[in-house]
C-alpha cells in the first residue's frame, strides 16, 4: 500500500499502525544492529523507536519527510543518545506489563542467538564497527547510513536534517578517521 | 580512499532475515500506550485542601500545623485518606505498575512524597 494511504488510513484508525510497525521494524532492528554490533541494545533501542512512533504519529506531518525517514530520524537519535550514555533503557520484557513476558523472552533468546551467530559470521565488518564506535557521533551516523545502509546522499540529509554539502564534508572526514584507525583490520588483503 | 570507500560499500555485513520476538512487541506496544499513570488530577484534591487550609492559616493568623490537626481531629478518616493514603497509592501504582517512566510519573511521585512529608511532618513536630 503507498505510504501516502496508509497514512490517512493511521489518522482515522490508529491500530494501522501495525502496518506500519510490521513494514518497517525488521529494517530498524537491522540498521541498529549493524550500527551497534549488540543484541540487547539493539533490542531495546528498536522497541523504543517505535513506541515513540506510535505515541507520535498522529503528530506527524506527512508534508514534510516520508514517514521512513522520520523512523530512520527517531532511531537515529535513540542510538545517538545510546552512545552518549544519556539514556539507560529498562529492559521492555523486564516491565510488568508486558504481555505474556516468558514467551516473548523465548523469542528474544532465539532471535538472539541467530543473530550473534550472524554478527560473528562477520568479523570484519565487526572490527571496522569496534573503531568506528571510538569516532565522534556525528561521523559514526553518516558513515553507517552511507556505507551499512546503503542510502544515498539526499536521504541521509533527510535523515539527519543536513545540508548535502555538509554531509559530504562529515563523510569525507569520516572516513579519513575510520581509515586510519581501520589500520591494522585486513580485508581480503587488500589493506 | 575511493579504495576504502569502494571496501566499506562492498564489506559483507550482517542482515536481519526473521525476527520471532516483532509480532508480540507489536501488540505490546499498541498496549503500552495506554497503560499510563493516573492522571496528575488526582493529585489536585490533597494539593486544593492544603491550599485552603494554608489560606486559612494566613487569614485566621494560625499556622498549618495547627490547621491541619484540627482537620484531623474534625475528620480523622478523611484526613488520614487524603495526605497519607491517596498519595500512598499514587506512589505505589506510579512505582511498580506504570509501564514507562515518564515525567508526569516522576512529578506526581515527588508531589505525593511532599504532602505524606507534610502530613507526617504536622504530627510528630
Amino acid at each position: 500500500m503507498p505510504e501516502e494511504k496508509l497514512f490517512e488510513r493511521i489518522k482515522d484508525h490508529p491500530a494501522v499502525f501495525s502496518e506500519i510497525f510490521d513494514l518497517y521494524y525488521k529494517p530498524i532492528f537491522g540498521y541498529i544492529l549493524r550500527r551497534t554490533a549488540d543484541f540487547d541494545d539493539t533490542a531495546d533501542i528498536a522497541s523504543e523507536t517505535f513506541f515513540k512512533v506510535f505515541k507520535n504519529i498522529s503528530k506527524f506531518d506527512q508534508r514534510g519527510i516520508p514517514i521512513k525517514v522520520w523512523i530512520y530520524r527517531i532511531a537515529t537519535n535513540e542510538m545517538n543518545l545510546h552512545f552518549r550514555n544519556q539514556k539507560k533503557y529498562k529492559r521492555l520484557f523486564e516491565n510488568n506489563a508486558m504481555n505474556e513476558p516468558e514467551l516473548f523472552k523465548s523469542y528474544l533468546l532465539a532471535d538472539r542467538q541467530i543473530l550473534e551467530r550472524e554478527l560473528l559470521l562477520h568479523k570484519q565488518y565487526q572490527a571496522v564497527v569496534a573503531h568506528l564506535k571510538q569516532m565522534p557521533v556525528k561521523y559514526q551516523e553518516v558513515i553507517a547510513l552511507r556505507f551499512f545502509e546503503g542510502k544515498d546522499y539526499k536521504e541521509i540529509s533527510e535523515i539527519l536534517n543536513l545540508k548535502e554539502g555538509i554531509l559530504k564534508s562529515l563523510i569525507s572526514r569520516g572516513l579519513e578517521k575510520l581509515k586510519k584507525l581501520c589500520k591494522e583490520v585486513t580485508f581480503d588483503g587488500r589493506l | 580512499m575511493e579504495d576504502f570507500e569502494k571496501i566499506l560499500a562492498e564489506l559483507s555485513k550482517p542482515e536481519v532475515k526473521e525476527l520471532k520476538h516483532q509480532d508480540l512487541l507489536g501488540e505490546n506496544i499498541m498496549r503500552a500506550k495506554n497503560r499510563n499513570a493516573l492522571s496528575f488530577w488526582w493529585l489536585v484534591i490533597p494539593f486544593y485542601i492544603i491550599a485552603t487550609l494554608t489560606m486559612k492559616t494566613w487569614y485566621m493568623k494560625t499556622t498549618l500545623k495547627q490547621e491541619i490537626n484540627l482537620f484531623k481531629k474534625d475528620d480523622p478518616i478523611l484526613s488520614v485518606l487524603l495526605f497519607l493514603i491517596f498519595p500512598a497509592f499514587i506512589i505505589c501504582f506510579n512505582a511498580f505498575f506504570s509501564s514507562k517512566r515518564t515525567l508526569v510519573n516522576n512529578v506526581l511521585v515527588i508531589f505525593s512524597s511532599i504532602v505524606i512529608f507534610i502530613y507526617m511532618l504536622t504530627c510528630y513536630v
